[in-house]
């Protein structure tokens, strides 16, 4: 069953949900009952005109969607399924103030198809009237911040994070342009280290800008998924609500193209887990939905699309506001951000910042210490903390060798952009294959210097097993000439070689038959009573024999003796009766008796079964509660499962190890034994 | 911004074995064969995938456009929204879009669609830039020819080789890559990120080899079905999508048994 989620805001009606309507989420921005709330800096003073219905229309719609969102979660692990829960369908009802105006193809077909290309969900919209509309001071609030009183000239989504301060430092100080920066605080964690790049940034700029902040309190409970694709499409209906008050036409994201185009890291990153919040396809479908709520053209830009993070930092230091850096804020994971550590080091963002910042030089910028875990020397957890750098490093290291050929045939996400930018499909894939070429070359580049600084630490493997340096260099165990040589000399006796391999290597087994690929044997029973079987080859065991070499305790294994299933006497007078009714039966069939016939034959069938329970083998007296013979069930299933198992990857051995096939090699029973074949020698 | 999600596989006991096979060392040929055991049944449900079969439908589209004397009338007819002379990344780009714009608003749309998606924008751009010398600045004539060569039968083969190879391999990663780097560093199944690497491109060859299969039936298929139909249905391109996933699956999990041999 897919994803499904429906979504009330504001009054409107609950009936005629058309899925996902058990448990609507409801969602209020206003009134007593409200569970969401925008608060939107108190820009009156510097407004030049009234905002206009429609867009006070696009953010209640990007806030209930960014607030429906979090609060639907994409599901557990749902690999054996395609992703079928991270693709969530989502109905909204909506109350606008121009229901008609958002029912238009013109708006609904591109605000449909961007969200779902940025958030990878299905939409469906319906939208309805609104009353008692509330006007745009109902989101306002008063804040400290003053700027310039001219005419702002551009709008910059400022996150606070390196791009966008580079943006800002571009437009602001090194351009000398009047900008307003639109800051959304996921979490007032940031707000300190916003405030101070505010101030630094105030410090150079040649006209104040004007900083205009925006909170979203939400209750708590609808914050149960984190991954927020929808983020942006929030951030920039804020920013061109903004920009329309100011009587601009135009906002600007500022996002390294790398991270903009974010081709996946790893083969599992399938779609928009590789967030698309400033894709050119998504910079594109926010101007079309933007243009049509303005009614006039409006552009999204993303200035620094062809540069890589590296190249921004280089830019903030050429513009000298290298101190600024260690303000800004990457992480993600700012749950887990305290005074001392900032940055967890862990997440893609970190790791991509702290490259960057090597990169560039400016290490000296952004301490070391502010990483909980830091890129190059410490160790790193199993899972996430591993895998991400891991990928990152490799997918570098991979493109840093490529041809224009092999980067298109490996990275088939990067044909996405092709048709959403100007230009020709040509130029924008040379320039798109430069630009990952560049930043290949810039992380591969701080690894090779590193190994080059830490090259004694390298060679006496001295440092932390699962530091990047020691995963990206051919290491063993540390130097220990003892052990080394203990090793070589295991080594040259090489326990898995041979044509004819059983042997166990840790938990597994490692088994080849007759030359053939080698495989493994995950640890069971039936694998280790093989084993014993193979090492000992010609040998007769019984299973209780197997049993107790393989049971965990067998101190504590004892066999019970078993007692017949019943007395020869009443088996001898369950045969008589059944030799009368024989008798019986004969007679109501020539009397025609169809009553008596059918009774006779019911305890006839009856007897018949209680005979067939009570014996075994040629009508001998049947053992129960022998655990002889349980042991022997139980053993010779365990060794067919195993056999089962290796005729998954090997026919051939399935085939010998075969008790029904002649010649027989392996025996089973109560007594089990395997017996080599002439010219086959098992290294067991 | 620039969020990435990484995931786990599942708890299940099919899917823990593959875990543990990795843990253990097992090689290519068993780990794809685990592999593609587990997931299997979510695969079997690949001909009613609807990028799937689009992405399929479309590459048999491409090479009978090229043969028509307006090949980009011919692409357009088929939905690509290309030039009067497309170049090789102009069609490339054309197809990733059109696929998009057919599951607008992601209805239908799957990780194996998507998958199949961008096997299909690598595949073109490696099996048409090998033809064509290089992937840019390629003269429309030369873009044309390449592509209709592909409507060769023998020529089709090969390209469906390439593109199930891409597709199988992917499938395989997008499943082992939730667990192998759990098992990096030292003491482990891979002590380095060489390791892995070398890892990955036997894998990469595994599946070349799983896919011959394809290779052997789908050449003949496209002209069988191209003459008697006077084009190729979508439907008729499912059965394909269905037939070729199921011998795929059979040759990882025989052609794992056979190499024994």
């Amino acid at each position: 069953m897919p994803n499904e989620r429906a979504v009330l805001c504001g009054d409107v009606p609950g009936g005629n949900i058309p899925f996902g309507g058990d448990d609507p989420l409801r969602l209020r921005m206003w009134g007593p009952r409200w569970n969401v709330q925008l608060q939107i800096a108190n820009i009156h003073e510097y407004m030049k005109r009234p905002v206009p219905p429609a867009f006070l229309d696009l953010i209640e719609i990007a806030t209930y969607v960014y607030c429906a969102d979090q609060a639907t979660t994409r599901g557990g692990s749902d690999v054996e399924k395609f992703g079928e829960n991270w693709r969530r369908r989502l109905f909204l009802r909506i109350p606008v103030r121009n229901p008609d105006l958002w029912r238009s193809s013109k708006i609904l077909e591109p605000l449909r198809s961007t969200l779902s290309f940025l958030s990878e969900d299905e939409y469906h919209f319906e939208f309805t009237d609104l009353r008692n509309a509330p006007p745009l001071q109902k989101y306002l609030f008063t804040t400290d911040s003053s700027g310039q009183k001219e005419r702002p000239e551009e709008v910059i989504l400022f996150s606070g994070g390196l791009d966008s301060l580079g943006g800002a430092i571009q437009e602001a100080i090194c351009d000398r342009r009047r900008v307003v920066l639109v800051t959304h605080r996921p979490t007032s964690k940031l707000t300190k280290r916003n405030d101070k790049l505010k101030a630094l940034i105030e410090q150079k700029a040649a006209h104040k800008p004007i900083h205009l902040p925006i909170n979203i309190n939400k209750a708590k409970e609808l914050g149960r998924e984190y991954t927020q694709r929808s983020r942006s499409f929030l951030y920039a209906s804020l920013g061109a609500t903004i920009a329309q008050m100011f009587e601009l036409s135009r906002i600007r994201f500022y996002e390294n193209g790398v991270v903009s185009l974010n081709l996946p890291v790893s083969a599992q990153v399938v779609g928009s887990r590789a967030t698309r919040t400033t894709h050119p396809q998504v910079i594109n479908g926010f101007a079309a939905v933007l243009s049509a709520v303005a009614d006039r053209k409006f552009n999204v830009e993303n200035p620094f699309l062809w540069k890589t993070k590296t190249e921004i930092l280089q830019h903030i230091s050429q513009g000298g506001c290298e101190e600024m850096v260690k303000y800004s804020t990457s992480c993600t994971h700012t749950w887990e951000m305290t005074r001392l550590h900032t940055h967890c080091g862990i997440c893609s963002q970190c790791i991509d910042r702290r490259f960057a910042v090597l990169a560039a030089g400016l290490e000296g910028h952004d301490p070391a210490e502010a990483y909980k875990v830091g890129l190059l020397l410490d160790p790193r957890a199993d899972g996430e903390p591993r895998t991400m750098l891991a990928s990152y490093v490799e997918t570098a290291s991979e493109i840093a060798r490529m041809s224009p050929a092999d980067f298109f045939s490996r990275y088939g996400e990067a044909s996405r952009v092709l048709k959403h930018l100007n230009g020709s499909a040509d130029t924008t894939a040379l320039q798109l294959f430069e630009l990952h070429q560049r930043h290949a070359k810039q992380v591969t580049k701080v690894v090779d210097d590193a190994i080059a600084k830490n090259a004694s630490a390298i060679r006496n493997r001295t440092l932390p097993p699962t530091c990047l340096l020691r995963l990206v260099s051919d290491s063993s165990t540390a130097i220990d000439a003892g052990a080394s040589t203990a090793k070589k000399s295991k080594d040259a006796i090489n326990p898995f070689s041979g044509d004819y391999v059983f042997v166990r290597k840790g938990q597994p087994w490692i088994v080849k038959f007759a030359g053939g690929q080698d495989f493994i044997l995950l640890p069971s029973k039936g694998t280790a009573y093989l084993d014993i079987l193979i090492s000992g080859s010609g040998t007769t065991f019984s299973a209780a024999d197997l049993a107790y070499r393989v049971a965990k305790a067998p101190q504590k294994y004892a066999l019970n003796e078993a007692i017949d299933a019943t007395s020869p006497e009443t088996l001898g007078i369950y045969r008589a009766r059944y030799r009368d009714l024989e008798e019986d039966l004969e007679e109501a069939r020539k009397n025609s008796d169809l009553a008596a016939e059918q009774r006779t034959q019911n305890e006839m069938d009856q007897l018949k079964e209680q005979i067939k329970k009570d014996t075994g083998l040629g009508g001998r007296i049947r053992k129960i509660g022998d655990d002889r013979e349980r042991v022997r069930k139980r053993v010779c299933i365990a060794i067919r499962r195993t056999l089962d198992e290796i005729a998954k990857y090997d026919k051939r051995l399935a085939e010998h190890l075969n008790p029904k096939t002649t010649p027989r090699s392996l025996t089973l029973g109560q007594s089990i034994s395997y017996v080599a074949p002439a010219g086959v020698r098992w290294n067991a | 911004m620039g969020h990435i999600r990484l995931g786990d596989l599942p708890r299940t006991r099919k899917w823990q074995e593959v875990v543990a096979l990795i843990e253990g060392g097992a090689g290519t040929v068993q780990l794809a064969n685990a592999t593609i055991s587990a997931a299997e049944q979510g695969l079997k449900l690949a001909s009613e995938d609807k990028g799937l079969v689009e992405t399929i439908w479309l590459l048999t589209q491409i090479p009978l456009a090229a043969k028509s004397a307006d090949f980009a009338g011919s692409l357009r007819n088929v939905g690509l929204k290309v030039s009067d002379s497309p170049s090789l990344m102009e069609v490339v780009g054309a197809v990733s879009d059109v696929i998009d714009s057919r599951l607008a608003n992601n209805g239908g749309r799957t990780d194996l669609g998507e998958m199949a998606q961008m096997a299909a924008a690598e595949t073109l751009s490696k099996e048409i830039g090998s033809r064509t010398k290089g992937l840019f600045d390629t003269t429309p004539a030369d873009v044309q020819t390449a592509f209709s060569r592909l409507a060769i039968s023998k020529q089709f083969s090969g390209f469906a080789r390439q593109f199930f190879a891409r597709l199988t391999n992917k499938c395989l990663n997008y499943f082992l890559s939730r667990a192998m780097d759990y098992h990096v560093g030292e003491g482990k199944r891979f002590a380095t990120l060489a390791q892995v690497s070398d890892f990955s491109k036997a894998l990469e060859t595994h599946c070349q080899e799983a896919a011959k299969i394809v290779e052997d039936f789908s050449g003949g298929w496209f002209s069988k079905t191209n003459w008697e139909q006077d084009g190729i249905p979508r439907d008729k391109a499912a059965g394909f999508t269905y037939v070729a996933l199921k011998k795929i699956i059979s040759e990882l999990k025989e052609g794992a048994r056979s190499d024994a041999e």
